[in-house]
């Protein structure tokens, strides 16, 4: 009797054994895969030979995945299905900001991406460029004069053209060759926040006559930095009513510290600069 | 555990009901999305291995491999389970841990027919050899005898390999690049790469594995993960051969077969959330990459690599099995729990 039950148990034991394996083999094996429009589309990259440009520039965009699109913009709204298709190279001969969005049947619309380019305008000629502190001993770009060498840096911040500052903010002095009449000023910045580097909370411009008064013309706040934002190359113009200037400041406040999503959150941010545009 | 059980069971029944519609159909109007080129192309299975975080949390999950009894062994630097055993469908068997706040590399060998990990501990500054139930048997600190460390801070050790006769190699892929070979017991032997500029330097040395697809030729495959480079080198430590892979931010090599598996964690410029992983042939071409661009090689030089669907946020490893089925473990992507590709 005893033995009965046992066997009885054993038998039980084993059956259940069996249930449980044969559930783990038949596990869903085709019921609980990932589906079409449940992923997004990350989106396209923009490539182009340079940024500044004299005459004209030729920009590509490509994903390199099968049966997507790229639809694209140059007037600054956000491209729809309804805008340009992407085929060919692009040629621009202004100076543009260049939108695009990648599209496909299995998967949601992209992020848009945007990039500027520059067309080189009538450029006064600076006698000296100085700044308020040196840049990180890492991160020294090619000197103050960098800075107006036309010369760009991509998104990697370790291309020898940046200057990294860590934290609290920089003050650039542009002297002229001689008085000129000027309307704006662009700082040629970084965006990278997985490495830290943050674009200022605000950019400043004043004009001086002798080198030592300083006027406010005119200044921009920008937007804090959203959370997951892609690396992104910014230019930050600030345009005012032209003015004859023998000697510009350009103030680029940082904020005080990484916005409260980010992992450096309350720690002081990256700037990295290398270009200033003067026109 | 038991919610996972109970929603099998019911799936199962429900198939068996409906022989004629397609599951996926059944479900969803949507098909099964597949993703990766070529010979090795996968479905994505995202809730595998998701345990109640509650009684199983997980930071980042760091590295995963194989035992030899064919269980999933998961690596994070939650120290309330820092090991995460699981079957192969996910379901959990164990866990033990809690004395590896750095928990970060994660290498099984078989010796003696028995298994043993190594354990590269960012917090610890060493390297922890147990057994697969977690009885420490080995403790590798600080390389001090090298010359090259002042203080214990200084080694951040990120992997090891291991040669089948037991020698030891070390990446301190955050520490100062060097690369530490020991014997079985933990001597130093040799001591190559580093910082500096040339080839046979590193810049994040973050991945190595013992390579012998090539039986008469067996050598080292080192990582240097901000460059997106994998390297080659021979046991001695010499460097032999270097393959970009631009844009592709490789984490740690993993042989499978004649294949190369590389968990890539940024991809493109490096910006956040744009991983995928990257699958090598026996010459070392890139030729599958599941979530990125579709591999193109112009005059033998391979284009620039970037995410293409945002299926992954930040691969860190890829532990491959038997049926050539993939487990991804990731970094910083919301403590969630891996994500099995099955192989189609």
């Amino acid at each position: 009797m005893i033995m009965r039950i046992v066997l009885f148990i054993l038998i039980g034991i084993i059956l259940t054994a069996c249930a449980t394996a044969q559930q783990l083999s038949e596990q869903p094996a085709n019921l609980s895969f990932a589906k079409e429009k449940q992923f997004e589309l990350a989106p396209p990259v923009i490539k182009s030979g340079k940024v500044f440009f004299d005459e004209e520039n030729k920009i590509q965009l490509l994903l390199n995945l099968e049966n997507s699109s790229i639809y694209y913009t140059l007037d600054g709204s956000d491209p729809t299905e309804n805008a340009p298709l992407y085929k060919d190279e692009i040629i621009i001969k202004e100076s543009k900001t260049i939108k695009a969005r990648a599209f496909h049947d299995h998967f949601l619309p992209s992020e848009i991406v945007e990039a500027q380019f520059v067309k080189l305008g009538q450029n006064p000629t600076v006698k000296k460029i100085s700044l308020n502190r040196a840049p990180h001993e890492n991160y020294q770009g090619t000197g103050a004069d960098g800075l107006i060498d036309r010369k760009k840096g991509t998104t990697n911040f370790r291309t020898p053209y940046w200057m990294g500052f860590d934290g609290g903010d920089l003050e650039i002095i542009i002297e002229l060759e001689k008085k000129e009449g000027i309307k704006k000023a662009t700082a040629s910045l970084l965006s990278d926040p997985s490495s830290w580097i943050f674009l200022p909370k605000e950019m400043e411009v004043y004009a001086s006559a002798d080198g030592t008064h300083f006027d406010l013309l005119s200044s921009r706040i920008l937007p804090a930095t959203r959370e997951n934002a892609p690396n992104e190359l910014k230019f930050v113009e600030v345009n005012f009513p032209e003015t004859e200037i023998g000697f510009m400041k350009i103030l680029l406040k940082s904020f005080s510290a990484i916005p409260d999503w980010h992992p450096g959150k309350g720690t002081p941010p990256w700037l990295f600069i290398d270009e200033i545009l003067v026109e | 555990m038991e919610r996972r059980k109970f929603i099998g069971t019911t799936l199962s029944a429900l198939a068996g009901f409906s022989v004629f519609a397609s599951p996926s159909s059944l479900f969803s109007p949507y098909q099964d999305i597949v993703i990766g080129h070529g010979s090795h192309r996968y479905k994505i299975d995202l809730n595998w291995g998701a345990l109640n975080a509650d009684f199983y949390p997980v930071n980042d999950c760091h590295e995963m491999v194989q035992d030899s009894r064919g269980r999933i062994v998961l690596l994070t630097n939650h120290t309330k389970n820092n090991v995460i055993i699981y079957d192969k469908s996910g379901n959990l068997i164990e866990v033990w841990g809690t004395q590896f706040p750095g928990a970060h590399g994660l290498t099984l060998n078989i010796e003696g027919g028995e298994d043993f990990l190594y354990i590269a501990d960012n917090n610890r500054h060493e390297i922890i050899k147990t057994t697969i139930d977690g009885k420490i048997v080995l403790q590798l600190s600080y390389p001090k005898t090298t010359g090259k460390y002042d203080t214990p801070n200084q080694y951040i050790p990120t992997e090891t390999a291991i040669a089948p006769n037991g020698d030891i190699y070390v990446a301190d892929g955050y520490g100062l690049q060097y690369i530490l070979h020991y014997d079985a017991q933990g001597n130093l032997k040799n001591v190559f790469g580093g910082k500096g500029e040339g080839d046979e330097y590193f810049d994040n040395a973050h991945g190595i594995c013992y390579d012998d697809r090539d039986k008469e030729n067996p050598c080292l495959l080192i990582t240097a993960r901000q460059r997106n480079e994998l390297k080659r080198f021979s046991l001695g430590g010499e460097l032999l051969e270097v393959i970009p892979l631009p844009g592709a931010f490789i984490c740690r090599p993993v042989i499978h077969g004649q294949y190369v598996y590389l968990a890539t964690i940024w991809s493109g410029s490096g910006s956040a959330n744009t991983g995928f992983v990257s699958i090598l042939n026996e010459k070392n071409q890139l030729i599958s990459a599941p979530g990125g661009s579709t591999p193109i090689y112009k005059d033998g030089r391979l284009e620039p690599m970037h995410q293409t669907i945002k299926v992954f946020q930040h691969p860190h490893d890829v532990c491959v099995d038997e049926e050539e089925n993939l487990y991804v473990a990731q970094w910083n992507s919301g403590k969630s729990y891996p994500i099995k590709l099955i192989r189609i």
